[in-house]
């Protein structure tokens, strides 16, 4: 891609992110109804707009690793390589995102910062095992070799994630199950829907910005070596 | 034809290495052992409640040990680069990964046999109620962190971290494996019926096939510089 | 060591053609080979020449197929050494800087542990017949871990040479060898060239090795800088040239 069109795409995900997360916002917070069960703690459910939308986008990052890194292992292309690791560190972020707006939620919900229920846990493990992956990834010094062993940990990874899911959630059916109301999920008015889902578009293009970035300064460092290399050999 | 033949020789090299350096089990055994050994503080031993959470001990244990013991298991191919020499070889790099993780889950296995009797002791467990299917969780487990770990111990070697790395890889990873070994045991334990266990011991199968296969399919490209 | 000598090699003994087209391999910043194009037909006994870091010990596990190229092509008989079956592998020998030798395993078992993943037959005897030729064979049950550099190295020679590749592929084979050893690892050298095989070493003793050479290369930071042929007649001018790029 030239610079130019970078510039344009960019501008364009900048944008469209501002204008929706601005708008979604609004909507979400002022204008959006209160779920019955949840009117006691008002003004926190609502981080319930972010929270959800934020774990879909992790999901979605760490599959966009996936591809690429397989996609690494059958071309070679180095370009599949930044893919990967820019779509993992966007991931990381979001995951974060979710670490920390789930607690924020859970206390004054259900009474506890933390439950180890399927779904949070998951997400707390899928956040270590990539946050393993960009330290594999900063302890190589060779590119070829650091792409090779990333893509790697980063397929195996995401295999694993529906397994730590399923153990999980076998698990916690086992033992007592912390006070839940109902599940987040479920019933939700047509209105908190179009809430959740205007904050999704403008996360997701707020995310497609950073990856478009984070992948630009891989092509850009790239770049850099190649003249290094260039000086070098004159 | 050519695969199941160099992993048969990289195993009996590694059992022939192993008699003479007992490196593998040694570490996984003392280091086990230690750990066994501070369990005993953190609460009191013969309790009741030792009876529910010993199971959870018993695996820790063994997935801490293993990460000693599966780096040690790796630095035998890296001292004197004989990773090269195999892979200058004619022969599958998969084999090489499967000879590996025949020998390492066998040190651990055995390792463990060994540590079982002491946590029995130390815990007053009745850990031989059931033999055969004790020893099948015992099996199925350490297969599966062997899986993981001798995959990651490979990867580890090649960062600057070196053996740093295994634990912060293979821990999170083998998450899947900790929570159906130690619910497993802890059915075993208990005088709950064997169906409950069942389910878990299934699930470690099924782990254990598709990490197995994964981690082959993959090895060869850590393997590639 | 007795000269080796046979005419009729086995297929897996024969020596590729070798090709590089403007091959290149970098580690990050830097180039440590730089738009490589050399041929080496079957038979040739290749000297590489050149002061550390010029790149001899990167384009000799390259063409090992230990490294891949960062750029370029390698082909053997035509072939892109990426595309060449596993089977190929038995054509060539290595010897690198390190050994490959596992310390706690004795001499002998090292070498049958090799032979079997070469999947040789009558290992055994092929084991027999390497201690014998590289001069160790006293020392077969000894573990490596107790030798002294000078015999790990015949031990990694005789690794290499088990399987009797076509193609030898040596990096400064000579390293920690006193003098006989040295005058006996040439002696082999110039018996393998006999027999038809290729050898291509790194060495950084002109005097040395350029007496059996069929073609002497220098690199110089990744480039080659010199390919002559017929080195012993020219070892005053080659060493002048090593000379000046040291």
């Amino acid at each position: 891609m030239t610079d130019r069109r970078f510039d344009r795409l960019a501008f364009l995900l900048g944008t469209a992110s501002l204008v929706l997360l601005l708008s979604g916002f609004y909507y979400c917070f002022l204008v959006a109804p209160v779920e019955a069960t949840m009117a006691k703690v008002e003004p926190v459910q609502r981080i319930f707009y972010i929270h959800l939308p934020s774990a879909f986008i992790a999901f979605l990052a760490f599959f966009i690793v996936f591809v690429a890194s397989l996609a690494y292992l059958i071309t070679r292309e180095l370009h599949f390589d930044w893919l990967a690791v820019s779509a993992a560190e966007v991931g990381v972020v979001f995951c974060i995102a979710v670490l920390v707006t789930g607690p924020l939620w859970a206390k004054p919900v259900w009474g506890i910062w933390w439950t180890w229920d399927a779904r949070l846990t998951t997400t707390l493990i899928l956040f270590l095992i990539y946050v393993g992956y960009l330290l594999v990834r900063h302890y190589v010094a060779e590119e070829s070799r650091r792409a090779l062993l990333a893509a790697v940990v980063g397929i195996i990874g995401f295999v694993d994630v529906p397994i730590v899911y399923m153990a999980n959630r076998w698990w916690r059916t086992q033992h007592p199950q912390p006070v839940i109301a109902g599940g987040e999920s479920s019933g939700l008015d047509p209105r908190m829907l179009l809430g959740v889902l205007w904050v999704f578009a403008g996360l997701l293009t707020f995310a497609g910005l950073l990856l478009l970035q984070r992948y630009r300064l891989e092509c850009v460092r790239a770049e850099l070596t190649r003249l290094a290399r260039r000086t070098a050999r004159a | 034809m050519s695969t199941l033949r160099a992993t048969v020789a990289i195993f009996a090299k590694d059992l022939l290495a192993e008699r003479r350096t007992k490196d593998v089990v040694s570490a996984v055994l003392l280091f086990g052992f230690t750990i066994a050994v501070a369990f005993t503080f953190s609460f009191e031993p013969s309790s009741e409640q030792a009876r529910a959470i010993a199971g959870g001990l018993l695996w820790l244990a063994f997935l801490f040990a293993a990460v000693l013991g599966l780096n040690r298991g790796f630095a035998r191919e890296t001292a004197n680069q004989c990773l090269q020499g195999l892979r200058l070889a004619p022969a599958d790099p998969g084999a090489i990964y499967l000879g590996k993780l025949l020998s390492n889950t066998l040190f651990m296995l055995f390792a463990e046999l060994v540590l079982l009797p002491v946590f029995g002791v130390f815990f007053n467990l009745s850990l031989w109620a059931r033999p055969g299917w004790m020893l099948l969780v015992l099996l199925l487990g350490t297969w599966g962190v062997a899986a993981l770990g001798t995959m990651f111990s490979a990867v580890s070697a090649n960062t600057r971290m070196q053996e740093l790395m295994l634990p912060l890889l293979l821990l999170p990873l083998a998450v899947p494996v900790l929570i159906a070994a130690i619910e497993s045991t802890t059915v075993l334990l208990s005088d709950r019926p064997l169906a409950d266990a069942a389910l878990w011991l299934r699930f470690l199968a099924g782990f254990d096939i598709i990490f197995t296969v994964l981690c082959w399919l993959l090895f060869p490209y850590v393997l590639e510089e | 060591m007795p000269p080796h000598a046979s005419p009729d090699l086995p297929p897996e003994a024969t020596s590729p053609r070798l090709h590089l087209r403007q091959l290149s391999k970098y580690f990050g910043r830097f180039v440590a080979l730089d738009r490589l194009d050399l041929e080496v037909q079957p038979g040739e006994l290749v000297v590489v020449l050149g002061p550390n870091g010029a790149g001899k010990t990167t384009l000799l596990r390259i063409l090992a197929l230990l490294q891949q190229p960062s750029e370029g092509e390698l082909l053997f008989d035509d072939q892109p050494a990426r595309r060449l079956p596993p089977a190929f592998r038995q054509r060539l020998g290595f010897v690198g800087h390190e050994t490959f030798l596992y310390d706690e395993l004795t001499v002998e078992e090292n070498l049958r542990f090799y032979a079997r993943l070469y999947a040789l037959d009558a290992a055994a005897q092929r084991v027999g017949e390497v201690l014998g030729e590289m001069d160790i064979a006293p020392r077969a049950r000894s573990p490596v871990r107790s030798l002294s550099r000078g015999l790990k190295q015949r031990v990694a020679l005789a690794r290499a040479w088990l399987h009797r590749p076509g193609l030898l592929l040596l990096d400064e084979p000579s390293t920690g060898l006193d003098p006989p050893a040295r005058a006996r690892l040439f002696d082999w050298l110039a018996a393998c060239h006999r027999s038809g095989r290729t050898v291509i070493l790194s060495s950084h003793d002109p005097a040395e090795s350029l007496p059996l050479a069929t073609r002497a290369l220098l690199l110089e930071r990744g480039r080659l800088a010199l390919d002559l042929p017929d080195p012993p007649a020219r070892l005053k001018e080659i060493e002048a040239r090593l000379q000046a790029a040291n």
